[in-house]
């Protein structure tokens, strides 16, 4: 199975300007006490920040006190009078820091090279472990043909197909999504997955995202698909599903048990 | 053209009135206008119903699919993905759009998907269409759940 991972696991670094106060060492515990009350990291959504890191000059710490432009120069001044007076080497600097957590080890790498990232583990389950759902997901795989798509509930294991009709937009997955029951209480396919035995198209993988679908399951390539084409999952929209291709001789092999 | 682009703005400002993401559109057919729709995703509970969707939807009742390819469109804002993906599929002849649509647009912003397959042309009116959003939002989507209530400027 092959995922086609989303704009948030890019290697690509996106920084942001932060003002660091640079004082002696031995002053560090009690700084960042009082920082991590007056200047919380979580405020600023950059909780992933570590507060410190070494000066080059060994005996010297640089603490991130928050975004450049959320705090005055005043407020980053007072700081470096805090403390017992000595502050002859304490000054302000900026630095670009990562704006958002390390998702990989690969971007934690990166990351780290510009300041001290926390690295947390993705909650999320490597997908080709939940072997009982997969195994549903496969069994609707290949009761699907070419012009047909699923709307599939893990939760309820309740399904919802769609069929390719006469008219040019109606596509199977535009007709799934047509023929969702409507509720008071789901948010349009909110915690559902997508079904289909090819790629979706521009439109319909386009469609899931507004339906805020949370996984697309496809086994065939398509010559101008959403995903293996136009690059959709990458692309930086405000929601994106999680998108996972089964290869067929995975799906056969499968299929054999 | 005017014409058509106010007549689009205010259909825009009703859908708004009806809690709906004000986003209107006119298919003009021969210079006629052929179809008028706005934003019902809320009314239907169903994301996809964008008002190119709708109108489209409405067209193909009464008309063939290739009459489509006849018509330009007047829309308040740039077409998203789907939406521009839909007018390429049904061959649009013309796309005239007013504010151009950052999160999700696909004639131009995120994607070009109308390159190569029909002409579209940005910037009608783009302040009164940002307006009649803005507007909006102030007031607050009523009809998003409240932990959604931040919902993009445009659909």
């Amino acid at each position: 199975m092959k995922e086609y991972l989303p704009y948030c696991t890019s290697t690509k670094p996106t920084n942001t300007l932060c003002k660091i106060l640079i004082i002696d060492a031995q002053k560090g515990t009690e700084t960042i006490k009082m920082m991590g009350k007056k200047f919380p990291l979580e405020q600023y959504s950059l909780n992933h920040l570590k507060r410190a890191k070494k000066h080059t000059c060994g005996h010297q710490l640089e603490l991130v006190i928050g975004p450049s432009n959320l705090i005055t120069d005043e407020e980053a001044e007072e700081l470096k009078t805090l403390g017992d007076g000595c502050n002859d080497c304490d000054r302000i600097i900026e630095k670009e820091v990562p704006q958002f957590p390390a998702y990989t080890r690969e971007q934690l790498k990166i990351w780290n090279s510009f300041w001290p990232i926390s690295y947390k583990e993705p909650s999320i389950l490597p997908i080709i472990q939940i072997k009982e759902e997969m195994k549903k997901i496969f069994e609707i795989m290949k009761s699907l043909d070419h012009d047909s798509a699923a709307i599939y509930n893990p939760k309820t294991e309740e399904i919802c197909y769609g069929k390719k009709g006469d008219l040019p937009l109606q596509h199977p997955i535009m007709d799934a999504i047509n023929n969702f029951p409507i509720s008071d209480n789901q948010y349009y396919c909110n915690d559902h997955y997508l079904i289909t035995k090819v790629e979706p198209c521009l439109m319909c993988g386009m469609a899931l995202v507004h339906s805020r679908f949370e996984r697309v399951y496809f086994m065939e390539k398509m010559e101008d698909g959403a995903y293996s084409y136009w690059r959709l999952h990458e692309k930086p929209l405000n929601y994106m599903y999680r998108v996972l291709r089964i290869k067929k001789n995975v799906f056969d092999e499968n299929n054999e048990e | 053209m005017e014409a058509f682009m106010r007549r689009a703005l205010e259909l825009a400002r009703h859908s708004s009135s009806q809690g709906e993401i004000p986003v209107a559109c006119v298919f003009v057919h021969n210079g006629q206008a052929l179809a008028e729709a706005w934003n019902m995703t809320n009314e239907t509970k169903n994301a996809t119903k964008h008002c190119e969707i709708v109108a489209i939807d409405e067209i193909l009742k009464t008309h063939p699919p290739s009459i489509l390819q006849e018509c330009e469109l007047y829309v308040t804002c740039e077409p998203c993905i789907m939406c521009a993906s839909a007018l390429e599929i049904i061959g649009i002849k013309k796309v005239y759009f007013g504010c151009y649509n950052e999160r999700f647009g696909g004639n131009g912003s995120i994607l070009s998907v109308h390159e190569g397959k029909y002409e579209s042309v940005g910037g009608f009116f783009a302040e009164e269409a940002i307006k009649i959003f803005k507007d909006f939002y102030e007031r607050g989507n009523p009809n998003a759940p409240p932990e959604k209530r931040h919902r993009p400027v445009a659909e």
